[in-house]
């Protein structure tokens, strides 16, 4: 059996944590998207002859202290944090990976200034700075994105310009460079494209990572605001009935792990897709 | 009795029938296929191949080294013990102190991180009930028996300050710590220049003399063979498919694969100073064709070799002692003159 | 060994970085909208109020003076005063730092016990259902919060057991371990997973390797070719791991800090931030970056002693 043809079989494959991983998240995003459909009630109506009630034919997932049914924002939540797990992401993903991809193209001394700054930033607990910037800023979900753009394109950065140093040394780069290509053109069109791989899997993983931070935060009270329906708002919310009534916090919690749980696995799924090696 | 071992000593090594097999697609399938050899005490037996052809998996499978999901079938025995029964203690016992291995690439081989020192020390440790300092003297001697100047400061070092030939004559000194009587060589000169693999090569030759060693070299170098190998076994898609005595087998082959690998040596260029590689590729295992492995890539190929499975023996009317072929047509070639 | 030239040429390449994390954290305070006066007065203070109020700390200086004069200071161990508290921030991050460095040890002490020998036994069964169970569990650990875990905890084993207090540090080095296990347990999931993650590769990895075969083959025992071998090549990128993620685990310690009510440097923190309380907010970064920089520099040392191919 030669080698070649095992990597080759390897690539492409479709194996069971993409299919899981993919299912879990394409059925948050279809939920997040369409709320209205998939909850039994507004999650905002209070009901006064229904507080804290644990859960029933009801109200599956129970009440709050307000009489809100725990299912109905628990699912109008999902819609908050996708949007925390991109937005909390992409930014940083476009803005690093440019500047990584310069980075490993040009080198010099642009690449060592910017190489100090991420030295600065990496030095810094990644929860601790972003918190002392929310804290400047002020508590809320649009800060909390600033704060991860302006701290989390350092990964990215990283990552890019270690793949552009590797693309750089590789013969169809100089194959580009003989034949005339301007330099940004082989950059962007060659060889970011083929470094672009570990990028999307990273994001993944970040991404699982941005909802667990994302509702980290909102626990904490410097993310997302109440009254708006977070899944870290909302167990935050139940903190204090954890005794009498579980449910409350419970669910939302089941909600952040499914999620974190089939992007992680999207992840790892597509690590063994795209038959690269698994980087640490 | 006394005349037999007069004539030839017993052998210490016997491996009958010895099969590897992987799981695949619908069943399991065979990697190496019925070897059977015999290995005489101070022997070196030449095991030669192309890459594939299962020569390292039957040295593998010799000591049980193969991963779990590969099945070995037969029986190896050494003095008289068949170490594929072996229970995991005896086993143990075996490995290092009376069998060892040597690998291609020492550089691989030998942990990275641990001094050469403390890996000799760690095999005495295991084998022997030397105090401290004991260890410490043999593994100073070890160093000076495979030539490694200075022994005592080089005990410290880590494999990455060695050179090729260094690193690979630690190896030899770690693997033969214990004082085994077998060694399992892997292409050892392999990753070598040409000179440090011959002097690597008088180095196995001179410590087979010193210390009686029996040897199996593994390699796919025809030349090496000659230069160090009593006998030797030609393997084929996971066949011994020729054995005899080394200079036999090399001026006189029997079988069509081995004159084929004579043929494309490079010092054996035709005339027109072109190499003449064997046409076609070697089958896969999994999808082996009943009839000789050898059938579709042979000149010599009739009409029962891709329907008759050739059976390794003496061929009729070869002179020579222990020469042994599977080739249906290997009579042909005694009346050819053997030439390739 | 590592040679102390390998230390010393890392505390030289810290220097600088640490130098311009002071100044990214002295402009960050300086920058930013809604100083000290703001906090201390609200909306209602005069113009004059507030020029007398950022008079008193030094606040009508030029920007270069002013950082000057916070690098002497920091020289000096003095890190300012308290807003809120009127206390000095030394003070307070004396107190409280080594609650949260207790914490943090214990969490990751955890963290080691739960995945090395898991780890171990996951890639010894490679692809089985044992691997395959514990790579599943340890998918979901990875993807709990840290709050999420800890309010379990309070819930399911404090609150319902009665063996361990609910909440706060109590008095006393044992009464502190006690009531800092439920935390830690919290904190060392999600980097049990991540240790079992990249451990378990790894010695995967060096199985496959040719010097573990070898030494199978010199008939050194299980034991002997499990630690002596395996664990001990994998543990290396352990370590280099273990320092990528402090920062993660300090990060960590600060949110389960905050759900275990113990007054740790986390606590801190989150109490200064909803007080504005900036002097405070930028002696307890400094603090952590230096601590995260001696971390940095532990695991250069230990890598270096783990790895010799390091000190060529």
């Amino acid at each position: 059996m030669s080698a070649v043809a095992a990597i080759a079989r390897r690539r492409g494959r479709i194996s069971l944590p993409l299919l899981i991983g993919a299912g879990i998240v394409l059925i948050w995003i279809v939920v997040g998207l369409f709320p209205g459909l998939f909850a039994p009630y507004d999650p905002d109506a209070f009901d006064y002859d229904a507080l804290l009630q644990a859960p029933g034919l009801a109200h599956p997932f129970g009440t709050d202290s307000f009489g809100r049914d725990i299912l109905s924002r628990v699912i109008w939540a999902a819609r908050l944090d996708i949007q925390i797990a991109v937005f909390s992401t992409i930014f940083a993903l476009g803005f690093g990976t440019v500047l990584g991809a310069l980075c490993g193209f040009y080198g010099g001394w642009f690449d060592a200034i910017v190489s100090r700054v991420i030295d600065v930033v990496v030095i810094f607990p990644f929860l601790v700075l972003i918190i002392a910037i929310i804290a400047f800023l002020g508590p809320g979900l649009f800060n909390m994105y600033v704060a991860l753009a302006a701290i989390n394109w350092v990964s990215y950065c990283k990552l890019m310009r270690g793949e552009i140093r590797l693309q750089k040394q590789l013969d169809y780069a100089a194959a580009a460079q003989v034949l005339g290509y301007r330099d940004l053109r082989i950059l962007f069109r060659h060889l970011v494209p083929n470094a672009m791989t570990p990028i999307v899997v990273f994001w993944m993983t970040d991404m699982a990572l941005a909802v667990l931070l994302g509702s980290s935060l909102g626990y904490l009270g410097l993310g997302a605001q109440p009254p708006e329906a977070e899944w870290g708002v909302l167990i935050a919310d139940g903190k204090n009935y954890i005794e009498t009534a579980w449910w409350m916090s419970v669910w939302p919690g089941v909600a952040i792990i499914t999620l974190g749980f089939g992007l992680s696995l999207l992840g790892d799924g597509l690590v063994v897709y795209f038959g690269k090696k698994e980087r640490s | 009795m006394e005349r037999e071992r007069h004539e030839t000593p017993p052998a210490v090594l016997s491996l009958r029938d010895l099969t590897v097999s992987l799981p695949g697609g619908a069943g399991r399938f065979d990697i190496v296929r019925g070897v059977s050899l015999d290995l005489r005490r101070g022997e070196i037996l030449g095991l030669v191949g192309e890459s594939g052809s299962g020569k390292s998996l039957t040295l593998k499978a010799i000591m049980r080294l193969l991963p779990g999901a590969m099945q070995t079938r037969g029986s190896v025995i050494w003095k008289g013990q068949d170490v594929l029964a072996a229970d995991a203690g005896t086993l143990r016992r075996l490995r290092g102190a009376e069998m060892s291995m040597i690998f291609q690439e020492p550089m691989t081989a030998l942990n990275p991180v641990l001094s050469i020192g403390r890996q000799i020390d760690e095999s005495l440790k295991a084998h022997t009930a030397l105090d401290r300092r004991a260890r410490h003297r043999r593994a100073v001697e070890l160093l000076d028996l495979v030539g490694i100047p200075s022994a005592e400061r080089r005990l410290r070092d880590y494999p990455f300050r060695f050179s090729g030939g260094m690193r690979q004559r630690a190896m030899i000194a770690i693997a033969l710590a214990c004082d085994p009587q077998l060694v399992l060589a892997d292409e050892p000169t392999t990753a070598l220049d040409v000179t440090i693999q011959d002097q690597i090569l008088q180095l196995l030759l001179r410590l087979r003399d010193e210390l009686g060693l029996s040897v199996i070299f593994v390699t796919h170098d025809l030349g090496v063979v000659s230069e160090i190998c009593d006998r030797t076994a030609i393997m084929y898609a996971g066949e011994i498919v020729e054995t005899g005595a080394t200079r036999t087998v090399l001026s006189a082959p029997l079988h069509p694969y081995t004159q084929g690998l004579l043929r494309s040596m490079p010092g054996a260029a035709s005339a027109d100073g072109r190499l003449n590689a064997i046409p076609g590729q070697p089958p896969q295992p999994a999808a082996r064709a009943p009839g000789c492995a050898f059938a579709p890539r042979c000149a010599m190929a009739g009409p029962a070799c891709s329907v008759t499975d050739p059976v390794l023996g003496p061929v009729l009317g070869s002179v020579r002692a222990g020469h042994a072929s599977a080739c249906l047509r290997a009579t042909d070639l005694i009346a050819e003159g053997g030439q390739p | 060994m590592p040679s102390g030239n390998l230390v010393l040429r890392r505390v030289v390449q810290l220097v600088p970085t640490l130098f311009f994390a002071l100044l990214l954290l002295f402009v960050m305070v300086r920058l930013l909208p809604g100083g000290p006066a703001t906090a201390a007065l609200g909306d209602r203070g005069t113009d004059a109020d507030i020029a007398r109020i950022e008079a008193s700390y030094g606040l009508n200086r030029s920007i270069a003076e002013q950082f000057l004069s916070y690098l002497w200071q920091i020289a000096h161990g003095d890190l300012g005063v308290s807003y809120s508290l009127k206390v000095p921030v030394t003070e307070l991050v004396l107190q409280r730092l080594p609650v949260t460095l207790t914490l943090t040890a214990c969490g990751s002490v955890l963290a080691l016990a739960i995945a090395v020998p898991l780890a171990a036994l996951a890639a010894s069964r490679r692809d089985r259902t044992t691997d395959l169970i514990l790579r599943g569990l340890f998918q979901l650990g990875l993807s709990s919060p840290v709050f999420y875990i800890g309010i379990l905890l309070l819930t399911l084993v404090a609150a319902k057991t009665g063996l361990f207090p609910v909440g706060g540090y109590g008095s006393g080095f044992l009464d502190n371990l006690h009531h800092l296990v439920l935390p830690s347990f919290a904190l060392a999931l999600n980097f049990a997973a991540v240790l079992f993650r990249n451990l378990r590769s790894a010695m995967i990895e060096a199985m496959d390797a040719d010097y573990v075969t070898f030494a199978i083959a010199r008939g050194l025992s299980p034991r002997v070719v499990l630690f002596g071998h395996v664990l001990r090549n994998a543990l290396i990128s352990t370590v280099t791991l273990f320092g990528l993620n402090v920062g993660w685990l300090i990060g960590g310690a600060v949110i389960t800090e905050s759900v275990f009510a113990i007054p740790g440097v986390g606590r801190l923190m989150i109490d200064s931030i909803f007080a504005r309380d900036y002097p405070v907010i930028q002696g307890l970064l400094l603090v952590l970056v230096l601590t995260v920089s001696v971390v940095f520099l532990l695991t250069d040392i230990v890598e270096g002693l783990l790895d010799p191919r390091l000190n060529r």
